[in-house]
């Protein structure tokens, strides 16, 4: 047995763990730990998903005790997608974070690593109370980037989000509790089949619980509002991994509880998905006309992530799996586009001096690449073609079509006029020919570590767009697994336990 | 050469050529290039190379065969045209590309869902007829491509005040792409009554200007007007008239904004109010004005004549062709004042405004440190410009030549009409159409000769329509933002609650 | 397994903690008010290992009926986990007390503005 899928998760708490050491001696000596951490974790999340695209999925006992009694991890076409995400964007922000001077700091580096090693572990776990704990040291990792300035706004930010996410974390352990008091299990695999044991009020209230604690974790309006305060006081190199990488995993969870362990035969499901696809109609225009009126730019974009929780849901939600490819579509679109966003936005506001959009009069000509990086992405999550955003935004309406959601297709084309608008408000600024006098640095970083993650970035938006297949061919298969709680059953328990 | 490639499971082929949109795709190779020429006296590289962006995206999309790649086509028109808005700009053309955006990302969108519908129902992309629950979505997304009045008004708002030289690449490609989808994909005989009565209200509004460009830019509403009416009858005849027409209005209207645009390189303005006896100074511009004014107004023997004959017959004199000939008297009216106010005048010779003609156009696109170089330059070049004040003070070549160039097909196409549709016969000549198609020019004349005060160029504001709507516009949403910030000021328990609240609304409607 | 009474308690004693969270005003009684709600959340896994007359479950001969260890694994973990979250929500106070001088919410709030 390969133990690839264990060390995606050791690996980088073992690295956060060492570096708090390595801080003790000297700074100097970080890069020893980071730099095998950063690239043993890509490689390591490489193989777990090279072995599952070749050989099908993977059940990895942990200590070899056999499911349903030990914890096992269980990975199949779903979570080699949000493993995909997770590492990617770790490295990238490792890379990234290198070149930026505040983030560089080893405490930085702890709880980024801390973050990764919680988001691998959400991702492949197949037991439910294991994903609480990876849940919660999400957030704990999170609260601490966000509160890293040690400013008063920061601590007041990190402060919300901490019960934002307390609250839902502790939501969520009840209704595993709750279920747990029912079925007597913890495994994912075991707990679906054993679901009809439960009575209905408990297995409902259990469903709610779930599905509203994910939901304000992954800030769907209107459970949304600590969102913004978080990414605007965590600034844009960490906003863009938690909007990025770990709504997305929360996400995941969301899913995986849905589809995985609820399923059809759950009472309430289809009330919640058709719950869930107003809510991301709602989303989608609450987000965009939040959006339309900040100043900072991190707040605009982070309005603009909750839009895009919008967008997701309303193909995740669809429960098709064509809709559910699209969803899953958007899903990675919109970590490639959000994260370019996100840094970009972070290049010009320390060009400017400044993250306020009405202070960017003329930034286009002191960061050219920036702005052409910033604008790319933007025509991409608006949903421009040729770019992967209208890739997914367009099988999204189709899907609803589909499903004869004209109102829903509304939305969307609502959303792209809206969102259009508050990139261009940007823009508009951007390539006005007489600069204001800028504070800070006011050329851009042009460094290899700056620069390079966003230009690929920028390219995989561009080729996906234009070749969308490369990304569906992994996607829909991910769908039909996400679909098929049968296969998810028999991965974890063995064949024999599907009858 | 075709292209076949597949996208998302669908099949795509691209390009398209056929008797629709040959004439359309070869005007705008041939205007496209001459455009491009005439960015060149600006000496201004990226703006050459934003027009030529602009031309490459205008004949990409018209040789669209599905409704994928005209989207892509009308995005790349979109984004391209947005550069050159706000090339070089200042805070106010900032804004003005901002709300050019505005209005073609919601067209964007509605072509979209359209799009989607489409797909969804036919389950193929080809460039056709849209499925009937589409239509509005298609129209809705062409009105505003189209000028469908009062959705003219991104166009009076961003051409007068584009960069000098780009507005005749401009003024080419957006609205001739959105009658041309009109004719292709969705049309009907409302749709031309609307195209008729933008041609009136686009005229009467051009009546009113008393600035070059603005004067022309209305004028596009109007033939836009014009084409609409044609192309969405969705005839045979209907379709070759309208594109016919828009080949025309392509032609003469690019000539018209280079020669407002030559007058502005030399003079330094285009204030009708403040212009006068440039005959003499610019023969050559103003023999392009002649005929362009001509073409457009429906001379016999120039190209608006014909294709407006053939519109004519195409909509068979029912009321919609009485409505092209009233918008047709307002035509002829206001390029009579057009070219009178500029070239002839009551005021004597209009006399350059200081300075060398490419300095003072820096002001308009060169940036504040190369317009410091240019104050340099112009200082060693003050002996040889100093005796320029007097005689002739042509335009340069490069402009003049796509004028010259112009001034051409648009004869060429009132001759020899069957150069661009075949099949068209010397019949639009027969002394019944002359009678109907000089009438206007007639009444034209009777309006200038006794009641020229009403159109003479006054001091004009901004359409008091454009400011109201702004300002409407502008307090309802600072309300609504008011409205929105309140939603997110609270301390977080508030939301916090909310959560609790949602928590039990979703558990009841679970269970 | 789960006694009614055990039930009330739980359902009660999260409910009070939940109730403090969303309507203390100090940032430290929030603090407070969450580490009840998750005291109700503990008793509530704990309760669920329990069977009447049952000991500990540690291997004897003498004994046939253990309590469900699995819940106070839980539990356990579950009261780690309330502790991190604990202390960084009370050094998050006290950054924010600093920086404002208050730790009343709506002070800071208003400050904020």
């Amino acid at each position: 047995m390969s133990h690839a899928p264990v060390l995606t998760i050791i690996i980088p708490l073992a690295g956060a763990f060492l570096i708090t050491f390595t801080e003790l001696i000297s700074a100097r000596i970080r890069p020893v730990v980071l730099i095998p951490v950063t690239l043993g974790h890509l490689g390591a999340a490489l193989s777990v998903i090279l072995q599952v695209v070749e050989q099908g999925p993977i059940l990895y006992t942990l200590g070899m005790w056999d499911p349903p009694w030990g914890i096992v991890l269980s990975i199949d076409s779903v979570s080699i997608v949000f493993l995909g995400i997770v590492s990617a964007g770790s490295a990238l922000l490792t890379v990234f974070a290198w070149g930026s001077p505040r983030e560089a700091g080893g405490k930085y580096a702890v709880l980024r690593l801390l973050l990764c090693g919680a988001m691998s572990g959400a991702v492949l776990t197949g037991d439910l109370f294991n994903l609480f704990v990876f849940a919660e040291l999400m957030t704990i990792a999170g609260t601490g980037l966000v509160a890293l300035k040690r400013k008063g706004e920061s601590a007041v930010a990190g402060f919300t989000y901490l019960m934002f996410s307390g609250v839902a974390g502790t939501f969520f352990l009840f209704g595993v509790a709750l279920l747990y008091g029912s079925t007597g299990t913890l495994n994912m695999a075991q707990l679906a089949q054993r679901l009809t044991e439960v009575d209905p009020t408990t297995q409902t209230v259990a469903f709610v619980l779930m599905v509203t604690a994910f939901g304000v974790k992954t800030a769907m309006v209107p459970l949304h509002f600590w969102q913004p305060f978080a990414y605007a006081a965590a600034g844009g190199t960490t906003a863009a991994l938690l909007s990025g990488v770990t709504m997305k995993v929360n996400l995941y969870a969301l899913l995986r509880i849905c589809y995985g362990i609820f399923g059809r035969q759950a009472g309430a499901f289809d009330d919640v998905l058709s719950v869930l696809l107003v809510v991301g109609m709602v989303s989608i225009i609450v987000g965009h006309g939040l959006a339309l009126w900040q100043d900072d730019i991190r707040r605009m974009l982070a309005f603009s992530s909750v839009a895009h929780v919008g967008y997701i849901l309303l193909g995740v939600a669809g429960g098709t799996t064509a809709a559910v490819t699209a969803g899953l579509f958007h899903a990675f679109n919109h970590f490639v586009m959000k994260v370019a966003l996100f840094w970009s936005g972070r290049g010009m506001s320390s060009v400017i001096g400044s993250p306020y959009i009405s202070r960017m009069n003329g930034v286009g000509r002191r960061a050219p690449l920036l702005v052409g990086v910033f604008f790319v992405a933007a025509l991409a999550i608006v949903g421009i073609p040729p770019t992967n955003g209208f890739a997914s935004k367009w099988l999204i309406a189709l899907s609803l079509l589909a499903e004869a959601e004209i109102v829903a297709v509304l939305v969307l084309m609502v959303g792209t006029a809206l969102s259009m608008m508050y990139y261009t408000r940007f823009l508009s600024r951007a390539v006005q020919w007489a600069p204001e006098s800028f504070s800070g640095r006011a050329v851009e970083d042009r460094r290899l570590r700056a620069v390079g993650p966003l230009v690929l970035l920028a390219a995989v938006i561009l080729i996906v767009g234009v070749l969308p297949e490369l990304a569906t061919a992994f996607l829909e298969p991910a769908a039909r697994a996400l679909l098929d709680q049968e296969a998810f059953i028999s991965n974890i328990l063995g064949a024999a336990a599907v009858q | 050469m075709t292209i076949v490639y597949t996208y998302l499971g669908v099949h795509l082929r691209y390009p398209l050529l056929d008797e629709v949109n040959e004439l359309l795709v070869t005007s705008f190779v041939v205007v496209g290039l001459l455009t491009v020429l005439y960015t060149l006296p600006a000496r201004d590289l990226p703006l050459t190379f934003k027009t030529g962006v602009h031309v490459v995206a205008g004949v990409f999309a018209a040789l669209a065969g599905d409704f994928f790649t005209l989207l892509v086509g009308l995005e790349l028109l979109t984004f391209s045209a947005y550069f050159l808005l706000v090339h070089r700009a200042d805070s106010e053309r900032a804004a003005v590309g901002y709300r050019y955006i505005g209005f073609h990302i919601s067209a964007a969108a509605l072509f979209f869902v359209g799009m989607a519908i489409q797909y969804t129902d036919t389950g193929s992309l080809q460039l056709a007829r849209a499925v009937p629950s589409a239509v509005p979505y298609f129209l809705a997304a062409f009105a505003i491509k189209a000028v469908f009045f009062p959705l003219h008004i991104w166009l009076v708002d961003a051409y007068p005040r584009a960069p000098v030289f780009a507005v005749p690449a401009l003024s080419v490609f957006t609205t001739k792409m959105g009658v041309y989808a009109i004719a292709r994909i969705a049309g009907g005989p409302v749709v031309a009554y609307i195209g008729g009565a933008t041609a009136i209200l686009g005229v009467l509004g051009a009546l009113r200007q008393s600035n070059a460009r603005r004067l022309l830019s209305y004028h596009i509403v109007s033939q836009v007007g014009y084409m609409v009416a044609g192309a969405a009858l969705a005839t045979q005849a209907g379709i070759a008239a309208g594109v016919f027409h828009a080949v025309n209005n392509i032609v003469y209207k690019t000539l018209l904004f280079m020669v407002a645009g030559a007058v502005f390189f030399t003079v330094g303005h285009d204030d009708l109010t403040r212009l006068g006896g440039l005959v003499r100074r610019m023969p050559i511009t103003f023999f392009g004005s002649m005929v362009g004014s001509a073409a457009i107004a429906g001379v016999p023997l120039f190209a608006g004549y014909a294709s407006k004959e053939l519109l004519k017959s195409a909509t068979g004199y029912t009321p919609l062709t009485y409505m092209l000939l009233l918008a047709a008297i307002g035509t002829a009216l206001s390029f009579l004042k057009f070219t009178f106010y500029m070239f002839v005048g009551e005021r004597g010779t209009t006399q350059p405004e200081s300075g060398r003609p490419d300095e003072r156009t820096a002001g308009d696109h060169t940036a504040p440190e190369a317009e410091a170089a240019a104050e340099a330059d112009a200082d060693a070049d003050a002996g040889a410009e100093a005796g320029s004040g007097r005689g002739r003070y042509e335009a340069p070549w490069t402009m003049l030549v796509p004028i010259g160039v112009l001034s051409v097909f648009s004869i060429l196409f009132g001759v020899r009409p069957q150069l661009a549709v075949a099949g068209t016969t010397y019949g639009i000549y027969s002394l019944s159409s002359l009678w109907v198609s000089v009438l206007p020019l007639l009444a034209a004349l009777g309006v200038w000769h006794f009641a020229r005060r009403l159109v003479k160029p006054h001091e004009h504001h901004e359409s008091a329509l454009l400011v109201e709507m702004r300002t409407i516009g502008g307090r309802g949403l600072r309300a609504l933002e008011r409205a929105l910030a309140f939603s997110h000021q609270h301390p977080f328990q508030v939301y916090l609650f909310l959560v609790t609240l949602c928590f039990v609304v979703l558990a009841a409607i679970a269970l | 397994m789960i006694l009614p009474a055990t039930q009330v308690v739980v359902v009660v004693v999260f409910l009070i903690g939940l109730y403090g969270v969303l309507t203390c005003r100090k940032l430290i009684r929030i603090c407070i008010s969450l580490s009840v709600m998750e005291s109700g959340l503990i008793l509530f896994l704990v309760s669920l290992g329990f069977v009447e007359g049952a000991t500990a479950p540690i291997f004897d001969p003498r004994h046939a009926v253990y309590v469900d260890p699995v819940p106070q694994a839980l539990a356990l973990t579950a009261i780690v986990i309330a502790a991190g979250v604990n202390a960084i929500a009370l050094m998050l106070a006290v950054l924010a007390y600093r920086h404002y001088g208050t730790t009343d919410i709506r002070e800071i709030w208003r400050r904020r503005a």
